[in-house]
């Protein structure tokens, strides 16, 4: 397995477990996460993968500064 | 000035205080005769990790509940993941992270990696010590 797949599972798995006190729900939080995710799904060049990567981090600062 | 003052309220304090200290001692007694014991983990005494046919009845039970699963009669403790429940990376690695959760485990990436099936779940879960 690469190593961008397995970067992007972890920042999944740490989004998944910042959104668990989201304030619209858990539930709500990981339906869209999911689909986000799964959009940029396609992505074959590894410079858009990377890219992908950085918004997932900058996405979850984001929640912790909520 | 301030001084008295501060005696004559201290001295207040302390004669109020006392009745209310000793109601306290005399209410103590009826509790600490049945102490609350409130603890939440597993007793090392009770039993011993879960059985394999638990860990599989309480894994297929999670994935029950999990609602991307479109048909839930497929779920048996050979399914797997993405071929048998159409489940994609993803919601495999929330499945994983359900169970951390359900047997209070952690997971390292590597082995969650390897977790694509209710097998590989179960097997991985009986071999862990601290499963609860």
């Amino acid at each position: 397995m690469s190593i961008l797949r397995s970067q992007v599972l972890n920042v999944y798995k740490e989004l998944l477990y910042l959104g668990k006190s989201y304030p619209l729900g858990y539930n709500y939080f990981r339906t869209r996460c999911h689909k986000a995710f799964s959009k940029s799904a396609g992505l074959t060049k590894e410079e858009d993968i990377k890219n992908a990567i950085a918004r997932a981090e900058y996405v979850k600062k984001e929640i912790e500064a909520l | 000035m301030f001084r008295t003052a501060l005696r004559q309220s201290s001295r207040l304090l302390t004669s109020s205080m006392r009745p209310a200290v000793f109601t306290g001692v005399r209410v103590l007694p009826s509790m600490s005769v049945a102490p609350q014991m409130v603890f939440g983990g597993r007793f090392y005494s009770s039993g011993g990790p879960p059985s394999k046919t638990d860990i599989e009845g309480r894994i297929v039970e999670l994935l029950k509940g999990f609602d991307k699963i479109t048909d839930p009669s497929k779920i048996s403790t050979t399914s797997h993941f993405s071929n048998d429940l159409g489940l994609d990376s993803l919601d495999t690695v929330e499945v994983v992270m359900a169970i951390e959760e359900e047997f209070s485990v952690e997971i390292p990436d590597k082995e969650a990696d390897a977790i694509q099936s209710v097998g590989q779940a179960v097997d991985y879960i009986a071999a862990q010590p601290g499963a609860v």
